[in-house]
């Protein structure tokens, strides 16, 4: 890397340092206990996550799926998926931020150049956040996009303006999607701070409320070539991105299945009385409440262990080395689990008003926020579509084309 | 009979549904392949459950909707047990809010 660039991650000796699956496990777990005690009240205000997402960068999670080569955990995808459903059980939000924090540390290790890699992968182990800005509003789908460089003698011009920008009011690097001179698919990794980037708080949905998913403006932000990661290189070979983007996706879902769940398990064991009409003298003893329980009870154990083995896919072909085949049945294992993770989520969200009864609609129990949630999440991408493509594949075989980003227009 | 080798059977039945929309020309269309997709990631999910109540019940509710999605393809051979299916589930229910089912 030229001297230009600077890390903007001092060495931080509060930041853990992650060595196996178990430790990044045991982690989560530590951290989501932590997340879950503010989680209705950072909805409730839409509070900025900025001591979380301290507490996240100095749990050493952000690092755990940096190379092994580079110091890193080096995780399997199946601790990953497993550490996003914890953090999402305790907050959605908390647990989304992130998400999109792993995908670009996944766009360096297969589009990186070992300087790059070498450089930014030491700021995730100090505690580095990466944000996001992707997509745009106003063109022709989510994956034309118009902010592009222009080259400046050595260096770079970036303009464009971002929506849903998850992650990057908190971030300390933003990944830009990116078109260059040639109009190829690059990353620009950005520091938050630099000149030339605004970052809006005007992110005001009905869930997801503290994932601060708003506009990033940028504005003739001067950027050196190292920052510029050409994933293009990488649209041509297998990869997993597109699989683990959507693997994480579910895996928010399924932990906001889980905190609904367990929230009407709570309240169902706190309130003898029965629901107003039903024919028991105890609430236990309701049978349609006892049936759709179970009902709930047992899509969502399937749905976890279906997000374990769709992740599973995703190790699979890492160990058997990346084709077209195994990374495009990985991508069809995780949109399948990402799909039925938006009807069960939804369903117990929604059903759990009628198996409580009036009083659960108080705003102050807040179980609202699980439906508000799912719904919010859930519509990320057209999961009709996410059914479709399994559909197509146990069909006709067919694999989901390579994702990429197009110019608008083209 | 385990509940494995009842995926294995829904497995079957799936591979019939899909030679039954293929044989009719349906094999690009949206809503088809749609409903094949929604079945086959259920399936893999109840797959992925260990033996117990939950995937017997699991397996019974998704071969009764299958053949329901696929009424004109799919045998039709059900029991009492079918019908009695809500109180497969009131029984998972009964025993989630005991606490005997672990998180």
């Amino acid at each position: 890397m030229s001297g230009a660039v600077r890390a903007l991650r001092p060495s931080d000796t509060s930041v853990r340092r992650i060595a196996s699956d178990a430790e990044a496990i045991a982690a989560a777990h530590e951290l989501a206990a932590l997340l879950a005690d503010g989680a209705i009240a950072r909805d409730r205000d839409q509070l900025v996550p900025r001591a979380e997402m301290e507490a996240l960068s100095r749990s050493g999670l952000l690092a755990i799926t940096v190379p092994a080569s580079h110091g890193g955990a080096d995780v399997r995808f199946v601790t990953v998926a497993e550490v996003f459903r914890i953090l999402s059980a305790a907050d959605p939000a908390i647990g989304q931020i992130p998400q999109n924090h792993f995908v670009c540390v996944n766009v360096l290790r297969e589009a990186g150049t070992p300087e790059q890699q070498a450089f930014f992968f030491a700021e995730v182990l100090r505690g580095a956040r990466f944000g996001n800005a992707q997509a745009e509003r106003g063109t022709a789908s989510t994956m034309h996009i118009a902010t592009a460089l222009r080259s400046v003698g050595e260096d770079f011009l970036l303009n464009g303006s971002k929506y849903y920008c998850t992650g990057a009011l908190t971030a300390d690097w933003i990944p830009v999607a990116a078109l260059d001179p040639e109009n190829r698919s690059v990353f620009v990794y950005v520091p938050r701070s630099a000149e030339g980037v605004e970052v809006l708080a005007d992110w005001d949905p009905i869930g997801q409320r503290v994932t601060f998913s708003g506009t990033v403006h940028l504005r003739d932000v001067r950027v050196p070539s190292d920052l510029v990661v050409e994933q293009w290189r990488s649209l041509g070979r297998p990869g997993l991105n597109h699989a683990f983007l959507t693997l994480l996706h579910a895996a928010i879902d399924v932990g906001i299945a889980r905190d609904a769940f367990e929230d009407l398990l709570r309240e169902l064991r706190g309130r003898p009385r029965p629901r107003h009409g039903a024919r028991v003298s105890l609430a236990n003893e309701d049978a349609f409440v006892l049936a759709e329980l179970g009902r709930f009870g047992a899509r969502l154990g399937a749905l976890e262990a279906g997000l374990a083995a769709a992740a599973a896919t995703l190790d699979i072909a890492w160990e058997e080395g990346l084709d077209s085949r195994n990374t495009g049945e990985a991508v069809v294992a995780a949109s399948g689990v990402k799909a039925l993770a938006e009807e069960v989520s939804v369903s117990i969200a929604s059903e759990l008003f009628a198996l409580l009864g009036a009083s659960s609609t108080e705003r102050g129990r807040a179980l609202d926020r699980h439906w508000r949630n799912a719904r919010t999440h859930t519509v990320h991408d057209a999961n009709h579509w996410r059914f479709r493509l399994v559909g197509d594949w146990r069909v006709n075989g067919a694999l989901p084309p390579p994702l990429g980003r197009r110019p608008q227009g083209g | 009979m385990s509940s494995a080798i009842d995926t294995v059977e829904l497995d079957v039945l799936l591979t019939q549904a899909v030679r039954g929309l293929r044989a009719r020309g349906r094999e690009d269309d949206a809503g088809s392949l749609l409903k094949i997709g929604r079945f086959e990631a259920r399936l893999r999910a109840v797959e992925a459950l260990p033996e117990g109540a939950e995937r017997q019940a699991l397996v019974t509710e998704l071969r009764l909707d299958l053949v329901a999605g696929f009424p004109a393809t799919l045998p039709r051979t059900f029991s009492h047990a079918d019908e009695d299916l809500h109180l497969a589930f009131e029984a998972i229910g009964r025993r989630h809010l005991a606490g005997e089912v672990a998180a």
